[in-house]
Formats: structure tokens, C-alpha cells, sequence
């Protein structure tokens, strides 16, 4: 391989000697893909000149791209194109072309397949680029070199999901209600500061662009500046080890509007960070400086909405599940029983309840999560009358407002003299 | 740093200097951990030994006129408890609240974990023995001032109170709710003429519904579920972004239909589904499903899901495309059922096809995917919890569909489909169970080892999972008297299949956290109970490196292998006082590369972060943020430095006025003076509340806002030669009554 890019380099500033555009060139050159999912690589080609770009493949092997100029994918090894659906490729700078390169999990298969078969595990993205005034088409490779997509893999993320802790994708709620937790969780490749804002598009502003939903590190350096800000809630700025998975929690739910009615839009604004393995240096491509991609993504970040104003949110039920006593269960009265649950993950309390027959409150005990169970006094069944009782137990978020409930279970405590 | 593993199920790797060296910190900070621990249960022990025969109680709040809701109080005990003496329960009213208590010596401390209940109400103090007998030891009128939306005590008794007879049990309940709102942008200024917004003017509708029905009998109810939401500017409709100019301007946000006969219960809608970690796990979407307790044993539990999230009137039901869907179903069977989850057996099947297509919540690199497969699942509990056991199997079979998109006009190498494997255990043992070690204190200690293998390949449309992993995690978790500390280890290899033209890496992460309320640590109570902190640190240290250069691989440097240390530590610390609460996080990464000629490449980040929250009046919130960061990069020795503050108060002038005003400024730049950043965005926003109620009509209510709202953007950068300076100014106001 080295070989290869030595001639494309040789043709190329031979090219250039005898007065020809110089040929489109690409950084970086080379990078670490996970073998075992998508990856998404920020890629700076240049300068284009009279040249606008074309397709984008990856193949297991290249061959002369004559009568064009560099090497392109042998036909019989191409394991997929970058469908336009992950397409955010735009012109940058004067004559620079940015391109997010995403690599489907399913290209990422292919080459591992045939490393399986003993073929070289690199492959290569080629990207055409089309003269316009009439000369020969170019391409341009990057290697993609095999790894587990830790460190040394340039730090971007490849899934992104935006939730509410009711699970609804959509939310309605009242005026002055809580907005339920919110969280993303995040897959990622490499390694470095996931840092950013949490900010939110109420009633009345304008929407945002799809240009303002990506991450700043998957624009140019010269359009990263011009994202539409909106009000800011909160900003977060967290280290994420070599892994591939992490959970970052929304804005503290106190914080988010629920006064005035309306749409609201919940956006997670993801900032540049620094990062060695993603860094594209323009002066390789003819410009100058180095643009930094930590945390680029190949994909708009989806935005959260919430209605204030009519709603008609429940109370989960089923998520809790009662053990023991079973229902109607008959309790000799010397042995205050145990009761014990299965609790709803994600709660920051669980209440469990006792009322009588009447509906009158006898007790009622906070507990604290990962605890599930309790043991009632033994001046319970003295204050129950005829000795029966229903119980369940209620899952309280961190203000103590309910977010899910069992069902009453009825408990019969026999009195012994 | 050349080595190569060769035997994936041991951990033999070869040491070399810094291995051991890291290995030797991990023992440094295990070695740290454990003396904090007997250092406490030492100085535990010495006061379990104190006698005095009679137990009193005093009240930090004894004597005060009352408390506020927030306040945080505390008890002292005369003397500490003896070992056989049992344990203190604490009620307020009719609630038990101990658990929310930080244990120490003698003292009690409530953590304002939830508002104190308002009004008067009684603080009882039990004496429990180790056989359950409460003998009362005190009770103490506690009176709270101020009023909190919730408490700890709002204990409704919601269910009407009376006997499980069917005809008590019968209820139908039909609650419709309708907003309409009109909002527009009455004026705006900007600069330059590139910053416009798309409408300089405007004025939309807007509205939103919900209809929510149940229906319930003695063996029988349903809840019915709908909302929808619709705007007259296109670009606002749910499905804009999927479907353009032919998305309906009013659409249906999220469903859910569900029926229950006796225990058989039928779900349409958005729902979620799946337990099982590697086959199908919480998948969520529109849908159907059912669930069928067989015997008194057995429930079988089947689901027909769209493949993705979605939203919108078409599609309704979630399974018009087969392409496009996941089909489920589980097998239970609980060896109790008197005590469920003592010992479960789960079995699962699953049969699924994914178009490229993300949820609607969800950014992702898609493909198109197939797989079906199977899973097994046990789940065990010993009496009291004192063993947990989960284990799970899945065996899938895989490939990827033809995608146009990806294939465009080539011939495409097809994917081998496969049939690959995927295996967790986890085991956690609670060694000490609230064990009592004098002076009312208990101890906790319990052990976690966590196991998982998923072969390269692996993958199920239904679950996220990173395929090519073998991993071991040991967890440790100990709690004296309110002092928590977690210690964690977890090993990582990839390439199972040992391929020598990939990448074979190694990770090796070590963590410690530890947190702890001050105030019950050193005992105190009184007046400067609220000036000892709640604090946390955290050290985290991954070491990941490659098990050498692969040959055939495109690797041609050693300086393309990762071998990278990095460490993370974040320290907390949380102060709250009757009207201030105040907050500080510091936070600092270091990512040390190793591999040759990348030693220097490293990077090093300091975060600083002070939250202050001020509540002078019940009608008044005041919230102020400030953060540093810094971020240095070693190699080019550049310093990046970022200042944040953000102002946000609210004011609740009277029941149906608001006020509210956010404030946030940022100011960033290198110290080579390379590049500088100045954002700032203001708010300022009045809201107004009315209703209208008069027979016969239902009641209306009303709201009118007014908002302003000024970004300020400036970026310059001497690198790109990049010079932007955006403003934007706009006023906006709305109106909205909401039906019913």
C-alpha cells in the first residue's frame, strides 16, 4: 500500500510540476474503523479546483484507476457505497470538501468476512471526484484499518437516542406539571470529552435546521460558528473511557419550561472536543490549520419534544410487582409479616401504603431505592379494624411525585387474645 | 508493549513496566479503600460499647417555632445502642421515614431527601427489637412552615375504600382535554442579513389533545389513550422532517389501547417489550401484545412491533410493512409463584426485519437487517435477597438484506448470513445484610461478578449489544453507617475468533467510588449541621492497548496500535441550607497515549462547576451556574480555556402572573490567542393565567405570554481566518385556552 500512494504522490506532484490542478488529496490518509459496528470518520479532501464529488465507496482491494487518475475499488470487492441517507458531505472553505464518512455496520461485516477468508482486513473509502472541465476523473482513498473501535479510533458517535423516563416519544403534560427525566443514550467509537449544551426551542421560536441539529465537530470549521443558538439549560462536560456505550443525563427536570403552553423542542447540542485520531489537517489538502472532530456523528441529533398544556399523563402501572403476602393472604397476628416487591427501576423512592377498609391511612414507609422490602411494626395490626388491610406500593421520582403504583392488595391479619 | 494473548479465556498477559505499575495503583487505591473501612468500623465499634441505661431523644428543632420544609433536622440519641438492643425507627404522622435518615453514633440526621410534610405533625421514635417489638421512646411535635407540593407523607388513600366486591370495583372514566393556542412573532431584528430566520413575521395555530378512557369491572378493565398535537405551519408537523409537504398538520403523537380480563391482558400501541439482554431487551414501538398466564406457573407473553418508533395516524396499528417489523414472544415460568422471582425460566423467541430506517427519537448509522433466534433466561433469588443470580443465553441467526441505498448501481459483496452465540451471568452475593455493628449502625457488604460473551457477528435486530467481546467485571460494594464505596474491576478482549489481520485489544478498567453525608459521618447537629457537605469522589482508570501489530492488516506502525491509560477522577460536594442549596463539581481526565512516537499526544481537561440555588421567597426561584474548563493539549502545548455563567429566576407574582428571565454567557479562547468565542442568550418572558367557570359550560382556562429574547454570537479564529458575528433579536407572544 505504501507503494501505491508513493506513485499516486509521485503522479501527482508530477502533475502539479507540469502546471496541472493539483491533484485532490485527502486527510487523514489512514484511520482505526471498528471491525464490530458502524464508525464515522471526519474527512477533509481538497483542493477541488474545477472538480466536484461524486459517489463514495468502500472496497477490499483497489486497482489503477486509468484513464482516471489514482487507484479506485476493484469491482468485485466493493462492499457498499455511503447511501445518502449518512450523507453530510458539504464544500468548505475555499476548496475544501468536508465529508462525514459513515460506516455502516454492514460494510464493517463484509471486510470482516473476508479477513475471516484470509484476505487483508484493511479496506479502503474511495471518493470520485468528476473534472468539470472535461478531464479524467479522480479518486481518492482512505484506509480503514481493523480494530475494536477504543482508542487510537477517532471519537465519534454512531447512535444517538433521546428518551423521556415515561418511554413515550412524544409527551403531553399540564401546565406546572414535572417534565419526566430525560436521557440519551450514546454509542460511540473512541475515546474523549462529550462535551455540550442542553438548550430548548420554546413556543414561538423559530425551528431549527437540520444544519443546527448536527454536531459541531460533523460541520467545517467554517460553518460551525453560524448554528442557531436557542435558550440554554444546562451545560455538561464529561470524559468517556474507550467503550461504547454511555448514558448521559438530561437537565435537571426542574429546569426545563412547563409555564407557558405550547410545543417545545429539547435539543442536546454536542460541541467539538479535542482528539488526536480525528483531527483533519487542511495543510495536507492545501489549506491551513488543523480542524478538530471529537464527537462527530454521521446523523442529525434528534430533537425531544413536549406539549405543555392539555394533557392527561397516567401514573404507570404494572411496572412494580407485589411478592409478598400473596392477595387475600390470612396472617396469624403474632407474625407481622414481611412484604416485598419488585421495584420500578429508574425510581428514587418506593412508598408502600397500608390503608383499612374505610380508606383511612394506618402507615406508610419511604424507601430507598434497590430495597424491596419491609417489615411493618408490630402495633400494625392493633390499628386495623377486624384486621384486614390492603396494601401496594408507589414509585416517587426525586420531588416525591408518584410515577407508578401497584394495584391494593388485600391482607387479612387474624386477632389472637 | 508488544504481546499477544494467547488464551482468550485467561488473562495471562505479559507485564510490562507500566503494566505493573498500573496494577499496582488499582492495589494502592483497593488498599485505600479498605483502611477507610476499618478505620470507620473501628471507630464504630469503640462507641458500641458506651452504656447507659436509659434511652432519651432530643430534637433539633425543639424549642424552634417551626421548621421549613426544606430544612434539614436531626436527632440525638442519649447514648448508643448496645449490639442486642436492635434498631431506632423514626415516623413522621404515620410515616416511616428511617431510610431517609443518615445513621451515626448517636445522631440521626434527616437528608432532605423529600419536603417535610406541612402543618403539625408528631416525630415518633421507636426502640425496635431484634425480634420486631416498636416500643415507643419518644414523640416530638414537628411543625413546618412553609408549603411543598409534595412530601414525603402525601399518602392518598385514592382507591374508594371498601370491600373487593365486584359491583365497588365497576368504574368508567372518560376525560377529554383540548388546547388551542395561537403564537407569532410579532417583531425581529437581526444581523447580518445571513442570520434572517425563515419568517420574520408570523402567526400560527396551534393545538393539542388527549382523550383518555377506562373502563374497569370485576375481571375486566381497559384504559384507552390518545394524544395528538397539530400546528398550521407545515414545518412544525410531527412528521415534517419524514414526510416534507405531505405531512398532516394535525397528527397523532402516541397511542395505547390495553384490555385486561383477569390476569390476560391485550396492548395496542406504543409499547415496549423483551427482557432478554441479547435477543430482544425493552425494544419499544407501536405495536401489539399480548400476555397469557397459562397456569398458575406459566405466562406466555407474544408482540408484533413495528421496527422502529413511530409516530402518525398511518401505520396505525405498527405492522403494515413485514419488512419492517420484530416479532417476539417469551415463555416464563416461575418455579413460586407465591414468590415471584425466586427462581423464573424464561424462554424467548424472536423473528425480525429492519428497513434502514432510525426511530423517531433516534439518530443512528442504519442497515438493513434480519435475524431470528432464541434465548434462555434463569433468575434466582435466595430468601431475604441474600443471593441474586441472573444468566441468560441467545443463540441468533444473522444478515443484512440487500439495501439499495448502500448497493446504489454495483455489485455489492453479499453478506454470509451467521449463526453466532451470546452469554451473560450475573452473580451478586450480599455478604452483610444491614448487619448491626453497634451504635445503631449497620453495615452492608455485598460482591457482583458480572460475565459476558458475545461472539464476533453476534447481533439481533432487537437489541443494542457490541458483537466480539469477552469480558469479567468484579464489584464490590460496601455501606457503613451511611458511608458508601464501590469498587470495581472489569477485563475486556476482543477478536474471540483470534484473526491475525485484526486488531486484538485489551482493556483493563479499575473504579472507586466513594460518597458520604458529613454531617452523620462526624455527628453533627444544631446549627451547623447544614455546613457539612454531602460528598462523592470517583476514580476511574482505563488502560487499553492492542495485543500487538496484526499482520495483513493495513497496520504498518506500532504507533497505530491504541495503548492509551486514561484517567478520570470527579469530586462532589453538596451543601443545603434553609433557602440556599449550593453545589460544586470538579472534575479532571487525563488521556496518557504510550504507543511509541505518540507519547506526547496527550490531553489533559480541568472542570470546575458552582451551582447556587436561592429561594428568598416561596414566590421566588433563583438559580446561578458557573463553570471553567480547561483543556490542554500536550502535544502542541495549546491551552483551550472555557467560562460559562447562566443566570435563571422565576417569579411567581401572583397565582396566575409568572414572570422569568434566563441569562446565559460564554466566553472561550486558547491562550496562543488563536481563536476566541463570546455567546450570550437572554430571556425574558411574562406569562399570564386566567379562568373562566360558569354554569352550564365547562370551565375554560387561559394563558397569555409575551417573550423577548437576544443571542449574541462572535466567534473569531486566526487559523481559518474565520471572523462571524451573528445577533438576533425577537419578540414573541401567544395565546392559548385549554377545554375541559
Amino acid at each position: 500500500m505504501i507503494k501505491l500512494f508513493a506513485t499516486v504522490s509521485f503522479l501527482a506532484l508530477a502533475v502539479t510540476a507540469f502546471g496541472q490542478s493539483p491533484q485532490v488529496r485527502v486527510n487523514p490518509t489512514g484511520v482505526n474503523v471498528n471491525a464490530s459496528g458502524p464508525t464515522v470518520v471526519f474527512l477533509t479532501f481538497g483542493p477541488l479546483t474545477n472538480r466536484a464529488p461524486a459517489e463514495g465507496c468502500w472496497c477490499g482491494q483497489l486497482i489503477p484507476a486509468a484513464p482516471g487518475i489514482g487507484f479506485k475499488c476493484n469491482p468485485a470487492t466493493i462492499f457498499g457505497c455511503l447511501p445518502a441517507r449518512s450523507d453530510f458531505s458539504t464544500r468548505s472553505g475555499s476548496q475544501g470538501f468536508t465529508d462525514i464518512m459513515s460506516i455502516p455496520a454492514s460494510v464493517s461485516r463484509r471486510a470482516y468476512q473476508a479477513a475471516q477468508e484470509g484476505a487483508v482486513s484493511s479496506f479502503f473509502y474511495v471518493r470520485r471526484f468528476i473534472n468539470s472541465s472535461g478531464g479524467p476523473d479522480e479518486f481518492v482513498a482512505v484506509t480503514c484499518r481493523m480494530s475494536g473501535g477504543g482508542a487510537r479510533t477517532p471519537f465519534a458517535l454512531t447512535d444517538v437516542k433521546l428518551s423521556f423516563e415515561s418511554d413515550k416519544p412524544i409527551l403531553l403534560v399540564k401546565p406546572g406539571e414535572r417534565i419526566p427525566r430525560v436521557k440519551a443514550e450514546i454509542s460511540y467509537n473512541g475515546t474523549g470529552r462529550l462535551k455540550g449544551r442542553w438548550e430548548i426551542v420554546q413556543p414561538g421560536d423559530e425551528l431549527p435546521a437540520e444544519r443546527d441539529l448536527l454536531t459541531e465537530a460533523s460541520l467545517p470549521a467554517d460553518q460551525r460558528a453560524l448554528q442557531q443558538r436557542y435558550t440554554q439549560i444546562s451545560r455538561f462536560n464529561f470524559f468517556l473511557p474507550p467503550g461504547t456505550r454511555y448514558v448521559l443525563d438530561g437537565p435537571d427536570p426542574l429546569r426545563l419550561p412547563n409555564v407557558v403552553e405550547g410545543r417545545y423542542l429539547l435539543l442536546l447540542r454536542i460541541e467539538a472536543s479535542d482528539d488526536k485520531e480525528g483531527d483533519s489537517n487542511l495543510a495536507a489538502v492545501g489549506g491551513e490549520g488543523v480542524v478538530h472532530s471529537g464527537a462527530v456523528a454521521g446523523f442529525p441529533l434528534p430533537p425531544l419534544r413536549y406539549f405543555v398544556g392539555s394533557g392527561t399523563e397516567k401514573k404507570s402501572e404494572g411496572e412494580i410487582r407485589l411478592a409478598q403476602p400473596a392477595e387475600n393472604a390470612t396472617i396469624p397476628s403474632g407474625s407481622v409479616p414481611g412484604f416485598s416487591w419488585v421495584g420500578r427501576s429508574g425510581a428514587a423512592f418506593h412508598r408502600i401504603e397500608f390503608v383499612d377498609m374505610t380508606g383511612h391511612a394506618v402507615l406508610s414507609a419511604v424507601l430507598l431505592p434497590g430495597e424491596q422490602s419491609y417489615r411493618a411494626p408490630s402495633w400494625l395490626p392493633e390499628r386495623l379494624l377486624d384486621g384486614r388491610a390492603k396494601w401496594r406500593v408507589v414509585a416517587l421520582d426525586q420531588s416525591g411525585k408518584p410515577v407508578g403504583e401497584t394495584k391494593w392488595r388485600f391482607l387479612r391479619i387474624t386477632i389472637t387474645k | 508493549m508488544v504481546e499477544r494473548l494467547t488464551n482468550r479465556c485467561c488473562f495471562k498477559d505479559s507485564r510490562s513496566a507500566f503494566q505493573v505499575a498500573a496494577q499496582w495503583r488499582q492495589i494502592r487505591c483497593f488498599a485505600v479503600i479498605a483502611i477507610i473501612a476499618l478505620l470507620s468500623v473501628s471507630r464504630f465499634e469503640s462507641y458500641a460499647f458506651s452504656q447507659s441505661p436509659e434511652l432519651t431523644v432530643a430534637a433539633s428543632f425543639q424549642g424552634a417555632e417551626s421548621v421549613e420544609a426544606q430544612e434539614r433536622i436531626s436527632l440525638r440519641l442519649s447514648r448508643a445502642l448496645e449490639h442486642n438492643e436492635g434498631r431506632i425507627a423514626i415516623l413522621i404522622g404515620g410515616t416511616d421515614v428511617t431510610r431517609l435518615f443518615g445513621i451515626g453514633v448517636t445522631d440521626y440526621v434527616y437528608e432532605v431527601s423529600l419536603p417535610l410534610p406541612t402543618g403539625e405533625n408528631p416525630l415518633t421514635v421507636y426502640l425496635v427489637t431484634p425480634e420486631n417489638e416498636w416500643r415507643q421512646i419518644a414523640s416530638i411535635p414537628l411543625r413546618v412552615a412553609s408549603a411543598a407540593t409534595t412530601t414525603i407523607t402525601a399518602l392518598p388513600a385514592t382507591d374508594p375504600p371498601a370491600a373487593p366486591s365486584a359491583e365497588s370495583n365497576r368504574k368508567t372514566s372518560f376525560i377529554p382535554s383540548l388546547t388551542l393556542g395561537l403564537k407569532s412573532q410579532a417583531a425581529q431584528a437581526h444581523f447580518p442579513d445571513s442570520n434572517a430566520p425563515q419568517r420574520e413575521r408570523f402567526t400560527d395555530f396551534t393545538m393539542q389533545g388527549s382523550l383518555r378512557t377506562e373502563m374497569a369491572g370485576a375481571d375486566y378493565s381497559s384504559q384507552l389513550q390518545f394524544d395528538v398535537a397539530g400546528s398550521s405551519y407545515r414545518s412544525e408537523a410531527l412528521r415534517f422532517g419524514e414526510l416534507g409537504e405531505n405531512a398532516p398538520l394535525i397528527d397523532l403523537s402516541s397511542y395505547l389501547m390495553q384490555f385486561q380480563v383477569r390476569r390476560a391482558k391485550f396492548r395496542v400501541g406504543h409499547i415496549s417489550f423483551g427482557s432478554s439482554r441479547h435477543l430482544i431487551n425493552s425494544f419499544s414501538s407501536r405495536g401489539i401484545s399480548l400476555t397469557l398466564p397459562v397456569t398458575k406457573r406459566t405466562d406466555v407473553s407474544l408482540s408484533a412491533l413495528n421496527g422502529t418508533s413511530v409516530i402518525g395516524w398511518d401505520n396505525f396499528v405498527g405492522l403494515n410493512r413485514r419488512k419492517h417489523q420484530v416479532l417476539a414472544g417469551t415463555l416464563g415460568f416461575e418455579m413460586s409463584p407465591e414468590t415471584p422471582g425466586r427462581l423464573r425460566i424464561e424462554s424467548g423467541f424472536l423473528h425480525g426485519s429492519l428497513l434502514p430506517i432510525s426511530n423517531f427519537n433516534q439518530g443512528n448509522i442504519t442497515d438493513a437487517e434480519q435475524s431470528k433466534g432464541f434465548s434462555f433466561r434463569v433468575i434466582a433469588a435466595a430468601p431475604n435477597d441474600r443471593f441474586r443470580l441472573d444468566a441468560g443465553f441467545t443463540r441468533s441467526r444473522f444478515n443484512n438484506a440487500n439495501d439499495p441505498a448502500l448497493n446504489q448501481s454495483f455489485d455489492v459483496v453479499s453478506v454470509r448470513e451467521t449463526t453466532r452465540n451470546a452469554r451473560y451471568l450475573n452473580a451478586t452475593a450480599n455478604l452483610l445484610d444491614n448487619v448491626s455493628i453497634g451504635a445503631g449502625r449497620k453495615a452492608s457488604f455485598a460482591f457482583t461478578f458480572q460475565h459476558e460473551t458475545i461472539d464476533p457477528l453476534f447481533r439481533s435486530v432487537a437489541s443494542y449489544n457490541q458483537a466480539d467481546r469477552f469480558q469479567n467485571q468484579f464489584e464490590a460494594v460496601a455501606s457503613v453507617a451511611g458511608v458508601t464505596a464501590t469498587a470495581s474491576h472489569l477485563r475486556l478482549n476482543d477478536n474471540l475468533d483470534d484473526i491475525p489481520s485484526i486488531l486484538k485489544t485489551l482493556t483493563r478498567r479499575t473504579s472507586v467510588l466513594v460518597g458520604a453525608p458529613l454531617a452523620s459521618v462526624f455527628g453533627s447537629t444544631g446549627k451547623g449541621l447544614a455546613w457539612w457537605p454531602r460528598v462523592s469522589y470517583g476514580y476511574e482508570q482505563t488502560h487499553q492497548f492492542g495485543a500487538g501489530l496484526p499482520t495483513n492488516s493495513g497496520f504498518d506502525n506500532l504507533n497505530q496500535v491504541p495503548d492509551q491509560i486514561s484517567t478520570n477522577q470527579t469530586a462532589l460536594a453538596d451543601w443545603q441550607f434553609q433557602q440556599v442549596r449550593f453545589g460544586y463539581r470538579l472534575n479532571r481526565s487525563f488521556q496518557d497515549n504510550q504507543q511509541p512516537g505518540r507519547e506526547l499526544d496527550d490531553l489533559s481537561n480541568l472542570i470546575n462547576a458552582f451551582t447556587v440555588g436561592f429561594t428568598p421567597h416561596q414566590a421566588i426561584d433563583l438559580n446561578v451556574e458557573a463553570s471553567g474548563e480547561r483543556a490542554e493539549n500536550l502535544a502542541t502545548r495549546r491551552v483551550d480555556r472555557t467560562k460559562r455563567a447562566g443566570v435563571n429566576a422565576n417569579w411567581r407574582m401572583t397565582n396566575n402572573s409568572t414572570i422569568g428571565a434566563t441569562l446565559s454567557a460564554l466566553f472561550a479562547g486558547d491562550g496562543l490567542n488563536l481563536s476566541k468565542n463570546r455567546n450570550a442568550e437572554f430571556d425574558l418572558q411574562w406569562s399570564y393565567r386566567f379562568v373562566k367557570e360558569r354554569d352550564p359550560y365547562p370551565k375554560v382556562q387561559g394563558q397569555f405570554f409575551i417573550r423577548y429574547a437576544n443571542r449574541y454570537s462572535r466567534g473569531l479564529d486566526r487559523v481559518f481566518g474565520l471572523n462571524n458575528l451573528t445577533k438576533l433579536q425577537t419578540l414573541n407572544l401567544g395565546v392559548s385556552f385549554t377545554f375541559f
